[in-house]
């Protein structure tokens, strides 16, 4: 057996009760390292082509990676599942202590099929495995579930992954949540547990994870410590967790505001994360192995939510629905951030839904009799609070908005379409793209659709860090395809190891030395970006075999025909031309087709025996 | 003499590094269940705290253990289990004040272990990267001795 892996995944099928388990193949190893790589792969070889994602064939997989569970820092896991939001391949990621325990359970990951007759939950305990009534976790929301578990089975540590009200309920932006107060928010994966009847999982294991050569790994260990305790933005997630930014973002001109109107906010200053530092934070806490403890446990103190007791707005909540919202105070935001983690709900899906509906209600595309006679505006608290419910549950207007603002405004047709903001369904992230061309590429050519995993040029195209060495002219549309085609491939790369994007002060270098002295590997850093450029290509193959085209490769009208109005950014916006002029370019460096089909020649070279299938 | 470790449970961020250290110090492989001490996390998040083997003055451990495995060493200022007199009865750690004695399955021998402080070299506390963990050393008669 290779060192860092099981060579193990456990499948279960919920729809007969059974499980056993399969080896990874060498191909899958070699060629695709884990976590990313592997979701790719798997999904193109285990999904069922044009499957329904509620349907019970969808297969909705956890996933680690080989530094999953070990010391390295920053190591995190994953979902992987057909989209029910944007019917794209689907992937998620999420911190916390959950791969870790599914390695120490004995597995690389555990891959879930089929539809339980009723609610039931797993319990994993190293080769026990067990499908367990959960009608009583039913309805609840995700902090009542781990309550409820903690007490049912007590004892020794365990992790715990499950669904809120909005998952059972089918909302397409549904998330995980994944070890206390982490969450895998995009794509809807917790709408796919919830058509499977699977409410949670729990596992704990007592396998012990060895590494190929213990001193090497050790070092490199260390250094990824140094690198992460030296990084001026390490020590600023330390701080502020990813919250100093908005003021700046802000006058930069990219900060999504009154649903991407906008990409300035008067109150930006507001929602910096020294506010939450004077107002609601206590503490900073970690994930497994991590240094930097980004996140911030705190207790709103002030207003009618006072007590409660949550984890931090993330600075993608913030873009898409705190200025986005035209939330002022931090209390209001945090309390918003927490009805969604409770619910399941991803913050940004439901932020650019109900940002969309203000808008739409406000420009009479939506009367206050389709609202149930909610009052949404930009900063009403409580009007969202209660919309973020109600989509939850599915009632009234939230019914609707719980299909997410693809649907929704092909629905209402018209106008509606004009001011919905996505990619390929999936709600745009907490950066307006319209200055920033090459990021915006990014949200046209994402594979789950338009996200800022994806895509980020953030710091070449805004905030004038140079790209190879030089600077990049912000506005140009030459040469980002480049760019985009480059990160894209790297990160891709790094996320078959599932390292946390906001380990950026650890080196490329040690990362790779990590997975090398854990594995026994012997890759590069340009083998790591072969491995990206081939994550790519097979999500590729997979999304053309849904069926979908170039045409798809689209941004937000809004984006393509409406120009900003803020100072730094004034009159920009991306047009069709811009956008097939950098398609065109982004296609010829991927070796796709003028269609954006991966050639034959290309795949040959990129070692992918897979073919284009389209249907 | 005796030394301990101290949590300072106000700066701990519940990451686990010291467990993960820990770990593959004794073990030579990763998995915290196997670590000398143990990261808690309350319910609700709010605070982290490592319980860690104070070394007692009064080692409940040692005064239960029935086949005279566990024993002060005084020089080293810690309580050390002999795996060789140990018959892995688990009375140590039933009766550990914070739980933090563990047996190894049966299938490995069934042994007790604890924290031995490495030899003074504490590679948890080097670790740590908020400083929530110390070794401190008390002096001689600091606590009163208990009968």
């Amino acid at each position: 057996m290779r060192y860092g892996y099981h060579e193990r995944f456990l499948r279960i099928d919920l729809t007969n009760g059974e499980n056993d388990t399969f080896p990874p193949s060498k191909d899958l190893i070699e060629n695709f390292v884990g976590g990313r790589g592997w979701a790719a792969k798997m999904m193109w070889d285990l999904a069922v082509p044009r499957v329904d994602p509620l349907e019970p064939e969808n297969v909705f997989m956890f996933l680690t990676g080989p530094l999953t569970g070990l010391g390295a820092p920053c190591a995190r896991s994953m979902l992987a599942f057909k989209s029910p939001l944007t019917l794209t391949y689907g992937d998620s990621y999420h911190g916390g202590f959950l791969g870790a325990e599914i390695k120490y359970a004995g597995y690389d990951g555990i891959v879930i099929y089929g539809k339980a007759d009723a609610p039931v939950y797993l319990y994993i305990e190293d080769d026990k495995v067990e499908i367990r009534d959960a009608t009583h976790l039913w309805g609840l929301d995700t902090e009542q579930v781990y309550h409820a578990l903690y007490e049912e089975i007590g004892g020794q540590r365990f992790e715990i992954a499950c669904i809120g009200p909005a998952g059972e309920n089918l909302v397409r932006f549904a998330l995980v949540d994944c070890s206390y107060h982490r969450q895998s928010g995009r794509g809807g994966g917790g709408a796919v547990m919830g058509s499977k009847n699977l409410k949670a999982i729990v596992v704990r294991g007592t396998h012990r994870l060895r590494v190929a050569e213990p001193k090497r790994f050790q070092a490199a260990v260390r250094q990824a410590y140094t690198n992460l305790a030296s990084s001026p933005g390490a020590q600023d997630f330390q701080r502020y967790a990813t919250l100093s930014g908005i003021v700046d973002d802000s006058e930069k001109g990219i900060l999504p505001t009154f649903n991407y109107q906008q990409a300035s906010f008067e109150h930006a200053a507001n929602l910096l994360g020294k506010v939450y530092k004077e107002r609601i934070w206590l503490r900073n806490a970690a994930c497994m192995g991590c240094s930097v403890a980004c996140s911030k446990m705190g207790a709103i103190r002030r207003g009618k939510h006072r007590g409660t007791i949550s984890d931090n707005v993330e600075f993608e909540t913030t873009g898409t629905m705190g200025s986005n919202l035209g939330f002022t105070r931090v209390e209001d935001l945090q309390y918003a951030n927490h009805l969604c983690d409770i619910l399941g709900l991803d913050t940004m899906s439901t932020g650019v839904t109900i940002a969309f509906a203000t808008e739409a209600y406000k420009r009479g595309i939506l009367s206050r009799e389709d609202l149930d006679g909610i009052e949404l505006d930009w900063d009403a608290a409580d009007a969202i609070h209660t919309m973020i419910e109600k989509i939850a549950r599915r009632e009234g207007i939230g019914d609707l908005l719980a299909e997410g603002v693809k649907r929704v405004s092909e629905q209402l047709g018209g106008q509606a379409l004009k001011i919905a903001m996505h990619s390929k369904g999936l709600e745009t992230p907490g950066y307006e793209p319209r200055g920033m061309p090459g990021h915006a590429l990014g949200y046209a050519t994402g594979d789950r659709g338009g996200d800022h995993e994806r895509s980020y040029l953030v710091h070449y195209e805004a905030r004038g860090a140079l790209w190879q060495g030089k600077p990049v002219d912000p506005f140009a549309r030459e040469g980002k395809a480049a760019i985009q085609f480059h990160r894209q491939n790297s990160t891709a790369g790094k996320d078959t190891l599932v390292l946390c994007h906001f380990a950026g002060g650890m080196s490329q270098e040690t990362a790779i030395e990590m997975l090398n002295a854990a594995t026994g590997f012997d890759l590069t850093e340009e083998d790591l970006f072969i491995i990206g450029a081939r994550v790519w290509n097979i999500t590729r193959l997979f999304n053309l075999r849904e069926g979908f085209t170039r045409a798809d490769d689209d941004l937000p009208v809004r984006v393509k025909e409406e120009p900003l109005p803020d100072p730094r950014v004034k009159g920009q916006l991306i047009s069709q031309k811009d956008l097939d002029f950098m398609l065109d370019d982004y296609y010829r460096l991927r070796g796709w087709d003028e269609n954006g089909v991966p050639t034959a020649e290309k795949l040959t070279a990129l070692g992918i025996d897979a073919r284009p299938e389209q249907s | 003499m005796r030394k301990m470790l101290v949590a300072n449970y106000d700066v701990c961020t519940g990451c686990r590094i010291c467990e993960l250290t820990c770990s593959f110090e004794k073990e030579g492989a990763y998995n915290p269940r196997f670590a000398r001490l143990c990261v808690v996390t309350s319910d609700d998040g709010l605070w982290s705290d490592v319980v860690v083997c104070a070394q007692c003055e009064n080692p409940a451990c040692l005064r239960v253990c029935p086949a005279n495995a566990i024993a002060r060493d005084d020089e080293r200022g810690i309580v050390v289990v002999d795996l060789e007199r140990c018959t892995g009865c688990g009375l140590c750690a039933q009766y550990c004040y914070r739980q933090i004695i563990k047996l190894y399955s049966k299938a490995e021998g069934g042994q007790a272990y604890k924290c031995d402080l490495c030899d003074g070299r504490v590679p948890c506390v080097e670790a740590c990267p908020t400083g929530a963990l110390r070794l401190v050393e008390l002096e001689e008669n600091v606590a009163i001795r208990v009968p």
